[in-house]
């Protein structure tokens, strides 16, 4: 090897969204495709040269080079005509895009937006975004969200076929379609993707810290941007950055997730934390309550505490009444009903838990049972906390999180 | 000591269907693999072939016909060629036994270059 420049983690990823954004902004929405071909191009010729030469100085500039000219020498093929400014650009040097950070987010801006777009069901538009935006393959987004590769690859075909049939182009759209259309579904998207990092009970690898980072990455992009830069956006931000705050103390030092009552805080991000109140703060106005603005202020509770016996669990339940009076679903339920664990004790949190109908949706998950299974155990009832832990580690696809509740298990049962 | 020419054959296609971050970890375990071949001292040459798949020099009745080699539906092209020097071919053999080549569906041709003039 000439040259040992390392290469920075993700790059082929986040390059992949980059250039995808960049080049279809070039020439147009309806030559996807071939932009995704030229790209996937680039990167395999950057795999089979860089092992033997060295990683280059620039890769990034590297990369555009090779996509830039994979992209025109397909259009030719293809006997498309080469939009003329573009083609003029000699060079990565000439071209501001490239260089230009503003404009690097006005195009990933575009590429969501055009993920994001309201005709595509909800599932679509997180697929098309974990595609195009974020760099992944088919096999690591059906990993991700848990289906089977053949439904994602035609979910995506589907999807691109429906855009293209729309004529839907780069660009964004009129400001009342974007905040009222785009932006909650690109929220929701965004969600999702943290969502599927932060705790995967259906999958192997319980955490996957890239999806996350990518999360907040796409939720920067859009505070910084003018078009974007809503009070809902800001409180996503600051629910993603409160959160990801924790992940360093999430994984114990064997691998194993390690609970928010035995996680040790000093090894919590205190930078994501106060990005996070930054973000707080600048969602805070205005007369929008969004669940991200309820989450937010329930995940900076739990930053706020040194910890868990000197946490404002009474404030966090309120927090919690709230989000499901408003925004009702089983998972904010049950989370109220771990908040009231602590709030009012054991006792009083597994009536609750009985009374509420709506978590019965749940009992084929590990969080059901796991918080089932503690509440038994603080009151004692050991037999029925050790059935719980035994089918919350039947509840998961990893093995991890399996071998963790079987230990749990075994405690509970006295050996 | 012997030379043997070392030609990786490869699937196109298994390449291709990889995802961006699959890529990257290809270049950092071929490169790490590379490096540490290298540092043996038994690397005579590491070369690299491009991707296009040259061309076939056939000769037909007297002239010679060039056809482009293979296209990228084939199964089968030798994307690389190394010369290592070793004591025999299991020698030559262990240099590659951790090459990252034969977790994509690769393999590898070895053969002994026959020392001529001796």
């Amino acid at each position: 090897m000439t040259d040992s420049h390392a290469l920075v983690a993700d790059l082929f990823r986040h390059e992949s969204g980059r250039l995808i954004a960049l080049l279809t902004r070039r020439v147009g929405a309806k030559r996807l495709d071939i932009v995704e071909d030229a790209v996937q191009d680039a990167l395999l010729a950057a795999m089979r040269s860089w092992p033997l030469r060295g990683v280059p100085a620039n890769p990034q500039a590297w990369l555009y080079t090779a996509a830039r000219n994979a992209l025109f020498d397909r259009l030719r093929r293809a006997r498309f005509e080469l939009p003329a400014e573009f083609a003029a650009e000699p060079s990565q040097q000439d071209d501001l895009s490239f260089n230009s950070e503003a404009a690097l987010q006005d195009d990933l801006l575009n590429l969501i937006v055009y993920c994001c777009h309201p005709a595509l069901s909800h599932a679509a538009q997180l697929t098309l975004t974990l595609r195009l935006a974020c760099g992944l393959g088919v096999n690591e987004i059906a990993g991700a969200l848990l289906t089977a590769p053949d439904s994602i690859a035609q979910r995506i075909v589907r999807a691109k076929r429906e855009l293209r049939d729309l004529q839907v182009d780069f660009g964004l759209p009129p400001v009342q379609e974007l905040l009222e259309q785009r932006l909650p579904a690109i929220l929701q998207t965004i969600y999702l993707l943290f969502d599927a990092g932060y705790l995967s009970a259906n999958h192997e690898l319980w955490t996957r810290p890239a999806l996350c980072e990518d999360a907040l990455r796409l939720s920067r992009i859009l505070c910084s941007h003018p078009a974007t830069a809503q009070h809902a956006t800001h409180a996503l931000a600051a629910l993603l950055h409160l959160s990801a705050a924790r992940l360093p103390a999430r994984v114990g030092a064997d691998g194993w997730p390690v609970p928010l009552a035995q996680q040790d805080r000093s090894r919590w991000d205190q930078g994501l934390i106060a990005a996070g109140f930054r973000y707080l703060d600048a969602a805070i106005g205005g007369d929008t309550l969004t669940r991200y603005h309820i989450e937010a202020v329930i995940a900076s509770e739990h930053a706020r505490a040194a910890s868990v016996a000197t946490t404002d669990w009474v404030e966090i339940v309120r927090h919690y009444d709230q989000l499901c009076a408003l925004y009702p679903s089983p998972v904010a339920s049950l989370n109220r009903i771990i908040a009231l664990r602590y709030a009012r004790g054991a006792a009083a949190a597994l009536s609750e838990f009985a009374a509420t109908e709506q978590l019965r949706s749940l009992d084929e998950s590990l969080v059901y049972h796991a918080t089932l299974g503690e509440l038994y155990g603080a009151l004692g009832e050991q037999e029925k906390a050790a059935d719980a832990f035994r089918a919350a580690a039947q509840a998961t696809a990893s093995t991890t999180l399996a071998e963790l509740f079987r230990g749990r298990e075994r405690t509970a049962r006295g050996h | 000591m012997a030379e043997f020419v070392v030609l990786l054959h490869e699937d196109p296609s298994v390449l291709a269907r990889l995802s961006p971050a699959e890529m990257q970890a290809v270049v950092a375990r071929y490169g790490a693999w590379f490096a540490k071949l290298g540092a043996t001292g038994k690397l005579a040459v590491a070369k690299k072939l491009t991707d296009e798949g040259g061309r076939h020099l056939r000769g037909k009745r007297g002239s010679i016909v060039v056809s482009d080699g293979p296209f990228a539906e084939a199964k089968d092209v030798v994307a690389g060629l190394f010369i290592v020097q070793a004591t025999s071919y299991d020698d030559a053999r262990a240099l590659l036994d951790d090459c990252p080549h034969f977790d994509y569906q690769g393999w590898i041709e070895l053969r002994e270059i026959d020392p001529m003039g001796k």
